[in-house]
C-alpha cells in the first residue's frame, strides 16, 4: 500500500488541527522525492515524510507523535535519550509496554499515569496561589509516585544492566515530571477561580514563553542560550571598542612604510586614540520581586563576564555587590548557587532600593562616560528617587540601557518608578522571554553610543 | 559523483557506525541536491560524518570553520588590493582591475567554482553571526554567488553541502528552510558498542557492552561537559590496555574537577544501593 496524495492532504489537515503546520515547500520536496523514488511500502513513505519535513528537534518530536496517532506507524527513534530495552525487562510485560510505547512516540501511557497521579491526590486545591512546581513536588512526595518509579527496582540484574536500568529510570522520571506539570497546568486553567498570573497560557514557541513559566528542561535550554547571548553581547561590545580606539590616520608612518613598496600605500597605519576606553558596566536586580528573571539576568552577566576581564558586573538589592570576580570562578551549572547566598547581598532590609544602589554604583565605578545596562523592574518599595540621582546617572554614563522584565502595561503602576528613569536618555525595553532578550541585544548599537 | 545510494555497510567500512535513518536522510539530501544541516551536541561525530562522506564518495573536502565575526572577506572572496595598487602603478598595460586575477577565493567561492567534485563543510554555523547566515542563503538555495564587480557566478552541480551546528543558538528559519535537517544525538548503547569493538584492540563483546552502558550512564549525569565520542573511545582504549580500575584515569574522559566528583559520588551511591 502506498501513500496517496489525498491521504497526505488529510494528514496535513490533521496536523493543522493539532497546531503543527507543514510548509508547502517541504511538502513539495517530499512529493518530488516520492515520485522519483517510487516507494512501495507505506512505512518507507512515512519515514521519508518524517525525514524531510521537520526543520528542528521540536518539530521532529511533534511529527513523530502525530504520525503515531494518525497512521499508527512507529518511527524508529534513535536518540540516546530513548529507553534501552534490556533482557531483564522481559519479566515485566507492563513496564515493557510502557517503555516501548514511549519509544515509538506514543504519549498515551505517560498521560494515563500522570492523570492517575493527579486525581489520586483529591485533596489538592489547585486554586492556591503557588507555582505549578509546588504541586509537582507535592505529587512527587506521594507514595503512589514512588510506587510507580519502583517498577524499575524489582529486577535482579548484572552490573551493567543495572547502569542501563538507572539511566532508563532517570529518563522516565524526567518525562513523567514534564507530563505531570503539563496536566497540572491544564487542571489549573480549568478552574476559573484559580490563581492565574496574567497570560499563564503557555505559548507554542518556547522562545516566546515567559521565563517565569518555563519548566526545568526548558529553563536549562534557555539558560544555556542566554549564556551564549551574554557572550555575544560581550564580543559585540569589544568589537566596537576596538573600532573606536582606532584614531586618525598616522600620515608620517604610513608614507614611510609605503617606501618599501615603491610609494604604494599598502599598509595604512592609524594613530591610537589616547582617550580613555569606554567601559561597560552591567547591573542586575536580584530582589524578590524579580523572581526567576534574576536567574536569567545573572546568567547573562555570567556570559559576559567570563568572556572579557574588563566588563564589570554587579548585583543589587539594597546596595550593590561586585560579582564579576566571583562569577569568573564558578561553573555554568553553579550559577543558581548565587541565590542560595542571597543574604550576603542584603545590605539593610532586603527590599530593593534603587536610590541607594545607584548612589553606591556611581561612587564605586571609576570609569567615565561608559555604558550601563540595568536589569530590573524599578520597583522601589515606595521609596523616593531623587532628581539629583537621575542627573548624576546621566552625567556619569554616556548611555543607559534598561531591561525590564515586567509587562509594559504594568510599568509605573504601584511602586514602579520607571517613569523617572525614562525621562532622561534611557533606552528601555521590556524583556520577558528569550525572543525579546535576543532582539534587545541585536538592536543594541554600541557604535551609535560610542561615536555620538 | 556517482549517483548510487550510500548504504550502512559502506559507512561502517570507513569506521562510521550509525543507524539506517541517518543513511536515508543523507541519501535524500544527495538525491535532491539540497544542503544537509546536521545539528546536535558537541562530540557526536558531525564533522566526522562529513569527512567520512568525502572519503567514501572521493570528494575534495573544503572546510569553512565559522567563528564570531566571520564575514564575506573571510568566507566568500576578497579583492587583492595590494596587487591592484601595484598594477595601477604599472601604466603600460590597461588591465581590468576587477578580474579573476585579483580575486582571492575563500572557501565558499572555491567550492562553487572548483572543477572537481567536492564536499563543502560549513562547520559550527551557530558560532557565526546571524548576518552571516543571510550571506549563505544564495549559495544554499541557488548555487550561485554574486560579486558586484563581476556579476553572478554560477556553480557546478557537483557538490554536497553539509552545515553543522552545536545548537548554541537558534538558526534562522530562512536557513533551515533551505536545508534538510538531521539531528545527531550521542550514540545509543548498541552503536557505541560497535564503535568500541571497531576501534579498541583486544576488547571482548562483554567488556564493550559494559563500557558502553557505563558511558551512556555518565552522559546522563548532570555534567558541565559531556564526554564526546572520541574521549570515551580513548578512555576505554587506555583502560583495556592498562587493565585498570575504571575510576582511575578519569582525566581522559572527564575534563573538569567537579564533573569527576559528580561521577565518583554517583557510582558510590549506586554501589551502596547494590549492596543493600
Amino acid at each position: 500500500m502506498s501513500l496517496t496524495t489525498s491521504e497526505l492532504v488529510k494528514f496535513t489537515d490533521f496536523c493543522k488541527k493539532n497546531k503543527f503546520y507543514i510548509p508547502v515547500e517541504s511538502l513539495e520536496t517530499f512529493l518530488k522525492f516520492k515520485i522519483q523514488k517510487d516507494f512501495d511500502s507505506l512505512q518507507q513513505n512515512i519515514n521519508y515524510l518524517y525525514y524531510l519535513i521537520p526543520k528542528d528537534r521540536e518539530d521532529q518530536n511533534t511529527l513523530r507523535t502525530l504520525i503515531h496517532k494518525y497512521f499508527q506507524i512507529e518511527i524508529e527513534n534513535v536518540s540516546s535519550s530513548t529507553f534501552q530495552i534490556i533482557d531483564e525487562y522481559r519479566q515485566n510485560q507492563a513496564l515493557l509496554d510502557i517503555l516501548e510505547n514511549i519509544n515509538s512516540g506514543g504519549i498515551e501511557e505517560l498521560n494515563r499515569i500522570s492523570i492517575d497521579l493527579i486525581t489520586n491526590d483529591i485533596d489538592a486545591d489547585f486554586s492556591r496561589p503557588v507555582s505549578d512546581l509546588y504541586w509537582l513536588n507535592q505529587i512527587k512526595k506521594t507514595k503512589k509516585y514512588k510506587e510507580i518509579l519502583s517498577i524499575f527496582d524489582n529486577f535482579d540484574m548484572s552490573t551493567f544492566s543495572q547502569l542501563t536500568n538507572e539511566l532508563n529510570k532517570n529518563n522516565f522520571e524526567r518525562l513523567l515530571d514534564n507530563s505531570i506539570l503539563e496536566k497540572i497546568r491544564v487542571e489549573r486553567n480549568k478552574q476559573k477561580s484559580a490563581y492565574k498570573p496574567s497570560e499563564l497560557e503557555p505559548k507554542n514557541q518556547l522562545n516566546e514563553t515567559d521565563f517565569l513559566f518555563t519548566n526545568q528542561d526548558e529553563r536549562k535550554l534557555l539558560l544555556e542560550q542566554t549564556y551564549q547571548l551574554g557572550n555575544k553581547l560581550a564580543v559585540k561590545y569589544k568589537r566596537y571598542v576596538r573600532e573606536f580606539s582606532k584614531g586618525k590616520l598616522f600620515f608620517r608612518k604610513t608614507i614611510r612604510k609605503s617606501l618599501a613598496s615603491g610609494g604604494v600605500l599598502q599598509n595604512i597605519i592609524f594613530k591610537p586614540r589616547i582617550r580613555q576606553k569606554p567601559k561597560l558596566t552591567i547591573i542586575c536586580d536580584i530582589s524578590g520581586s524579580m523572581a526567576l528573571n534574576s536567574l536569567f539576568g545573572v546568567t547573562l552577566l555570567y556570559g559576559m563576564v567570563t568572556k572579557f576581564a574588563s566588563i564589570r558586573a554587579y548585583v543589587f538589592i539594597d546596595g550593590i555587590t561586585d560579582i564579576s570576580k566571583h562569577l569568573r570562578h564558578i561553573k555554568k551549572n553553579e550559577i543558581e548557587t548565587i541565590f542560595s547566598r542571597w543574604s550576603e547581598f542584603v545590605k539593610s532590609d532586603g527590599h530593593s532600593d534603587y536610590q541607594k544602589s545607584f548612589e553606591e554604583l556611581i561612587e564605586s565605578d571609576t570609569s567615565e562616560k561608559g555604558t550601563l545596562i540595568v536589569i530590573g523592574d524599578a520597583r522601589n518599595n515606595y521609596r523616593n528617587i531623587s532628581e539629583n540621582l537621575i542627573i548624576n546617572l546621566s552625567n556619569k554614563y554616556k548611555k543607559i540601557f534598561w531591561i525590564n522584565p515586567e509587562q509594559k502595561k504594568y510599568w509605573n503602576t504601584g511602586d514602579s518608578q520607571m517613569k523617572k528613569f525614562q525621562e532622561i536618555n534611557f533606552k528601555t525595553s521590556e524583556v520577558r522571554n528569550y525572543k525579546q532578550l535576543k532582539s534587545f541585544i541585536k538592536e543594541l548599537d554600541f557604535k551609535k553610543v560610542l561615536t555620538s | 559523483m556517482n549517483n548510487q545510494d550510500i548504504t550502512l555497510k559502506d559507512l561502517s567500512e570507513k569506521g562510521y557506525f550509525t543507524h539506517q535513518s541517518l543513511v536515508d536522510v543523507v541519501n535524500a539530501a544527495k538525491y535532491l541536491n539540497k544542503p544537509l544541516l546536521v545539528e546536535g551536541p558537541a562530540g557526536t561525530g558531525k564533522t566526522f560524518l562529513a569527512k567520512t562522506l568525502s572519503d567514501l564518495l572521493s570528494l575534495d573536502l573544503i572546510r569553512l570553520q565559522c567563528h564570531e565575526g566571520i564575514d564575506e572577506d573571510k568566507a566568500v572572496y576578497e579583492w587583492n588590493y595590494k596587487k591592484q595598487l601595484l598594477s595601477i602603478q604599472d601604466k603600460s598595460d590597461k588591465k581590468n582591475l576587477f578580474s579573476e586575477e585579483y580575486l582571492i577565493k575563500r572557501p565558499l567561492l572555491q567550492a562553487l567554482t572548483s572543477e572537481a567534485d567536492n564536499l563543502l563543510l560549513i562547520d559550527e554555523i551557530d558560532r557565526a553571526d546571524e548576518e552571516f547566515e543571510a550571506l549563505l542563503l544564495e549559495i544554499l538555495a541557488e548555487n550561485q554567488i554574486t560579486i558586484p564587480e563581476m556579476g553572478t557566478i554560477k556553480g557546478n552541480e557537483n557538490k554536497i553541502i553539509i552545515l553543522t551546528s552545536n545548537n548554541t543558538r537558534e538558526l534562522s528559519d530562512a536557513l533551515r528552510r533551505r536545508c534538510i535537517y538531521l539531528y545527531l544525538d550521542f550514540p545509543t548503547i548498541e552503536i557505541e558498542k560497535k564503535v568500541l569493538m571497531n576501534s579498541v584492540e583486544k576488547i571482548t563483546s562483554d567488556e564493550a557492552t559494559k563500557y558502553a552502558s557505563l558511558i551512556a550512564y555518565i552522559r546522563n549525569l548532570n555534567l558541565n561537559k559531556i564526554p564526546s565520542l572520541i574521549e570515551s573511545v580513548e578512555w576505554v582504549k587506555y583502560n583495556i590496555f592498562n587493565k585498570g580500575n575504571t575510576n582511575e584515569n578519569l582525566g581522559i574522559l572527564l575534563k573538569d574537577k567537579s564533573d569527576q566528583k559528580i561521577y565518583l559520588e554517583s557510582i558510590e551511591k549506586l554501589n551502596e544501593s547494590n549492596n543493600k
